[in-house]
């Protein structure tokens, strides 16, 4: 084993020192295209014949040919004592002779830019270039220099010349320059000293593209007089921007957000944009801790001149209390993120988090705002001059991305955000801000139609939308005005009804196809009308969705259930007095009955006309949340985990609360499942969760529960409730708590959601473990088998030796809990749950002596399984004793972290000769001991012995 | 260009050189050792001895590419750290790479080969892979980054990266086999 490891490290160390050009090589290529182009190419001479190391030296040549050549300018001396040995840290350069500065081809682009001619001077050389660009010495000495002399006089051959504007501005730079910086590979910045744009501080030369321009000018030239033309300066401006900065960047340079170019060009163009905005400074707001340390560091190292952001407030929103802003940098344009400001606490949420992937909305230069589902989901109209914000990666801050007149749906708990309209074909954009009714988004677009988005699709109909329908199967049709006559457009294939305008005249409100007035039914669609019902009821009741009707009649002793849509009708046992408390959770319509005189609330699931829930101490919780399940889940919740804690509500209420909670969690699926709060689903289902938990040990001690309860709830209802709270904590870990986690305990992401993923599992085992008996041993096993699988399944993107590091340290933790079980018992039930799915992993016996560790990784299909069942010497050389087959990684990687992990050998009272691995005890042979003994102590040494196993 | 001002600024032995060094590939460097320490605070620890080992050895050395000169030496520096660390424990990513490593050792008897003999024989070895291969083997044991990442990065699903992986560490072993190398 240690001649193997000792022998990896050489080999590491060795790789270490391969030729720098194949570095260079690899580290150059970092996107997938660049990827592709690299294999694209034609390299015989690399793949018919060994490199040799010349051949790297020249490959180093060629690849950073731009460096030579100017370091060969500036240092030819140098260059000349140095030679240009690819070379390997601590190595000594050796001088191989001098090198022609003449024979080095600037490697810039194809050959567009050439070298013309070299002058060697007295105290330096110039070098002059293919087209006329500059001079590159001044690029290092920063002086001046006088127009270039005839021998280098490289308009001679008239190929710069050239009729037009575009010419004739880049000989009027190039006249007498002073490059004023290198912007990376392709563009340099220049600072005219004579012609027209000797004061302009923008002036660059794009090597790539071979030509000049003066931003400065360019933008000042665009705005000039036409005041109203000035946004599509900007958008030109911003554009161009762009595609430089893209550019310059480069898609794979991540990790540098490089100033100058970008900086200074989008930072005029933010400023008159913004020119007139209102201003919140983040000392105004009282918020100084918009960036993380981290972030603010690298902008205060990056960005020169690094000011605070500043957030231009939106004026949307200001009316419900709350504002939208977005932060951006005064100078760079740079945006920090989308805020929300409750404008009464004045507290700030970042909604635009994890953005990464999508382009976000700038609040702050939208055209108008639509916020629905409580600020859940914001639906942005994005002028045709502004831009959507694009995440820059790594490093939590935005880039301007031009995204043409647009409309985007931003849903502010996942930070995702749709955009909807494409940007070459921009004839439904929009022209007005976007209404949201009945979940169609509507706008009048550029083109003077209205248009409908619903269900992935636009429709543009003519006339004035005066209100949405909504019909039983969940389609949509749009009213449209148009004169007196209004049309009924569907919004499935836009095929459009003329009505007479009487029938919708005074029903302009948004609704269900079919509206009830009285004991009619009026269909919207068709005109007809229907009763529903003869007589006068006492009481009656319209579920919020307006579907159905719940009516008493004086004298009954049944309640009249009516769909108002299919015509069912059914009927519930129940006195005359009582009030809708909720309905609706998620898909489903539920509906809750509250009869006040009998304390007693009936959960209705229409459909099959049943009463599914029956509790009175529902009445507190629910019964005065009204409006719908969520919320009295909310207050159910809150009731739990904020007002007391669970062991005093057991106190007070008793099971029949445990009841009311039991009868909550079929609705935590629906919630989760509801995409549009999702945030808010989780924080619900994770105290749910919480509160549950604990109770359930109360619970299962507890006489007034009725027999059967228990295992029921040990079983099925903590397993769904456990998956919930697993799956959901996992989600919350991924979305808001690995960085802050990482930050603290120095771990990465990974491994933060995977420590929390453990450790609520490890929570759960342990709590069927102490409530472990004789009888429900069983149903124990079976869940902690099934929680198993569950973490298997979730932790696939983990690597299988973490994979195998964290089942050994959660089995370890758990095991024991399970009360009256053997590790022997729970190998076999492991093995007996290894459907091919399935991992377990278990570990030693203390009492035994004897280690078994179980290793069943069937991950990505390519392991196959087996056992590790115990140590012993062949020869010298440690075996490890397998049964089944483990792949030769699976292996290796769990033996690296196994032998490491041998703290000790010796013999037992009862003289067996042990070793202690990773804490336990392993039964090893009285030669392995001394093996041992002899080799463990000098872990240099070599006791390793891998045993083929495939 | 930047990268010769600093080689520069270094040989005049001007601290500016290893500011603007700083600047421009701090990030890269930490990535390299990221790699292979998983401790922030080793991370910034080996950096700054990154840092004064590029002040020591530049000059004499002019390396052409800085770029590569940095990354090995960060690698370098980084692997000694690690070494330190786990002298008594096995935990870390780069554990999994010398394993994968391991597959790739020739089954030699013998006496160990010298470093510059071996060296030859990488340097053949990588120029025998093609491009894409290379790339993806230098990144990962040479950069030490993750086949996760690798995929992210070149939009490869993981089980591609690692089977090219594996396929050239046979290849290795394979060549260093015939070359009658033992490490």
């Amino acid at each position: 084993m240690k001649r193997h490891e000792s022998q990896s490290n050489r080999l590491a160390d060795l790789l270490g020192g391969i030729d720098p050009a194949w570095i260079s090589e690899a580290l150059a290529t970092e996107t997938p295209e660049a990827l592709a182009a690299l294999s694209k190419k034609s390299v015989p001479d690399r793949m018919s014949k060994p490199r040799s190391s010349s051949a790297g030296r020249n490959r180093v040549l060629i690849a950073s040919a731009a460096a030579v050549l100017v370091l060969a300018l500036i240092l030819p001396v140098a260059l000349r004592l140095t030679g240009s040995h690819g070379t390997i840290p601590q190595d000594t350069s050796s001088s191989d002779g001098y090198t022609d500065p003449t024979s080095v081809i600037p490697p810039w682009r194809n050959g567009e830019l050439k070298l013309a001619s070299l002058t060697y001077r007295s105290s330096s050389v110039s070098a002059s270039l293919r087209p006329p660009a500059f001079d590159l010495l001044t690029d290092r000495t920063d002086t001046t220099v006088g127009p270039p002399d005839a021998a280098t006089e490289p308009n001679t051959d008239g190929a710069l010349y050239g009729e037009g504007e575009e010419e004739n501005f880049a000989v009027s730079i190039m006249e007498n320059v002073k490059i004023n910086s290198y912007m990376g590979s392709d563009l340099i910045k220049l600072r005219p000293e004579s012609g027209d744009h000797v004061d302009c501080p923008d002036v660059y030369f794009d090597i790539r593209a071979n030509e000049y321009t003066c931003m400065s000018c360019r933008i000042l030239s665009l705005m000039e007089g036409n005041e109203e033309y000035a946004d599509a300066a900007i958008r030109c401006f911003v554009e161009e921007c762009l595609v430089s900065y893209s550019k310059l960047m480069g898609s794979g340079e991540d990790h540098e957000y490089r100033t100058g170019y970008y900086d200074l060009l989008i930072a005029p163009a933010n400023k008159a944009y913004f020119e007139g905005r209102k201003k919140l400074t983040l000392k105004k707001l009282g918020i100084t801790e918009f960036m993380s340390d981290e972030h603010r560091e690298y902008a205060e190292r990056n960005i020169p001149d690094f000011e605070y952001p500043v957030a231009d407030v939106a004026e949307y929103g200001t009316d419900m209390g709350k504002c939208l802003f977005t932060l951006t940098s005064p100078r760079t344009g740079v945006a920090y993120g989308n805020y929300i400001c409750d404008l009464e606490s004045g507290e700030i949420t970042r909604i635009d988090r994890n953005c990464e992937g999508y382009d976000v909305p700038n609040l702050s230069a939208v055209s108008g705002i639509c916020i629905t589902n409580d600020y859940k989901t914001i639906i942005a109209a994005v002028p045709d001059f502004s831009y959507m914000l694009n995440a820059i990666p790594h490093t939590d801050l935005y880039k301007p991305v031009y995204s043409g007149n647009n409309l985007c749906i931003f849903r502010v708990g996942t930070g995702e955000c749709e955009r909807l309209i494409d940007r070459v074909n921009q004839g439904n954009a929009p022209a007005t801000a976007v209404a949201e009714r009945l979940g169609v988004l509507t706008y009048v677009g550029t083109d003077g139609l209205t248009y409908a988005y619903w269900n992935g699709t636009f429709y543009s109909m003519a006339g004035e939308l005066t209100r949405v329908i909504r019909d039983t199967d969940g389609g949509r049709y749009a009213v449209m005005k148009q004169g007196d006559d209004y049309r009924i457009y569907s919004l499935k294939d836009t095929h459009s009804l003329l009505v007479s305008s009487s029938e919708l005249e005074d029903k302009l409100d948004e609704g269900n196809r079919y509206v009830v007035e009285g004991n009619l039914r009026i269909d919207l669609l068709r005109g007809e009308t229907l009763t529903l019902w003869e007589g006068e009821p006492a009481t009656s009741v319209v579920s919020k969705d307006g579907r159905f009707i719940y009516l008493y009649f004086s004298g009954e002793d049944r309640v009249h259930c009516l769909d108002v849509w299919t015509e069912e009708r059914g009927y519930l046992s129940l006195s005359d007095s009582f009030t809708e408390a909720a309905c609706e959770a998620g898909e489903i319509t539920y509906t809750l009955l509250l009869n006040a005189e009998e304390n007693r609330l009936l959960m209705t699931y229409f459909k099959d006309g049943q009463v599914v829930f029956d509790a009175e101490a529902f009445r507190e919780n629910v019964g005065t949340a009204g409006g719908s399940i969520r919320k009295a889940l909310e207050e159910v919740v809150h009731y739990y985990t904020i007002n007391g804690d669970p062991l005093r509500f057991y106190e007070k209420s008793k099971a029949q609360d445990m009841l009311c909670l039991l009868a909550v969690t079929p609705y935590l699926d629906a919630l989760v499942a509801d995409n549009t709060s999702r945030e808010t689903n989780l924080a619900i289902s994770i105290r749910v969760a919480e509160a549950l938990i604990p109770y359930l040990n109360v619970w299962a001690h507890s006489a007034e529960v009725p027999d059967g309860v228990v295992e029921s709830m040990l079983g099925d209802m903590t397993l769904t409730m456990f998956r919930d709270y697993f799956y959901t904590i996992k989600r919350y870990a991924e979305r808001f708590k690995p960085k802050e986690l990482a930050s603290e305990y120095g771990i990465d992401r990974d491994s933060a959601i995977n420590g929390l993923s453990e450790e609520f599992a490890a929570d759960y085992l342990f709590f069927l473990g102490v409530n472990a008996t004789a009888e429900n041993r069983g149903i124990l096993r079976d869940k902690a088998c099934a929680v198993l699988d569950l973490i298997v399944d979730d932790l696939r993107c983990v690597s299988e030796y973490d994979l195998s590091l964290a089942y050994r340290s959660l089995l370890c933790e758990i095991t024991p809990a399970l009360t009256g079980m053997t590790y022997a018992e729970f190998i076999q039930s492991c093995r007996y749950m290894d459907d091919g799915e399935s991992l377990c992993f278990v570990t030693t016996d203390n009492t035994a002596n004897d280690i078994r560790c179980g290793l069943n990784l069937d991950y990505d299909r390519d392991f196959v399984r087996g056992f590790i069942t115990g140590l012993t010497f062949t020869e010298g050389e440690m075996e490890i004793k397998a049964e089944g087959r483990l792949s030769r990684r699976v292996f290796m990687e769990y033996w690296v972290s196994f032998s490491q992990s041998i703290l000790e050998v010796g013999y037992a009272a009862d003289g067996k000769a042990y070793a202690v691995i990773d804490g336990y005890y392993a039964e090893i042979t009285p030669d392995a001991l001394e093996e041992f003994k002899t080799r463990c102590v000098d872990r240099d040494s070599e006791i390793a012995y891998y045993p083929e196993i495939y | 260009m930047q990268d010769r001002i600093i080689v520069e600024k270094l040989f005049e032995r001007s601290e500016s050189g290893l500011s603007l060094l700083d600047q421009r590939y701090r990030g890269l460097s930490l990535s390299v050792m990221a790699g292979i320490l998983d401790n922030t605070a080793d991370r910034e620890e080996c950096y700054n001895d990154l840092l004064m080992a590029v002040w020591n050895s530049i000059p004499p050395n002019r390396p052409d590419s800085l770029e590569a000169y940095l990354c090995t030496l960060a690698r370098r520096i980084a692997i000694n750290r690690y070494r330190y660390n786990t002298r008594d424990r096995r935990n870390t990513s780069y554990t999994v790479m010398l394993s994968e490593l391991e597959e790739a050792l020739p089954d030699i008897e013998g006496p160990e080969e010298s470093d510059g003999r071996i060296t030859a024989v990488l340097n053949e070895f990588v120029a025998t892979l093609d491009p894409e291969t290379r790339v993806l083997f230098v990144r990962r044991y040479i950069r030490c980054e993750s086949v996760e990442e690798l995929a992210r990065r070149f939009n490869m699903g993981e089980n591609a990266v690692a089977s090219r992986l594996y396929r050239a560490r046979v290849k290795l072993k394979k060549r260093l086999g015939k070359e009658n190398v033992r490490i």
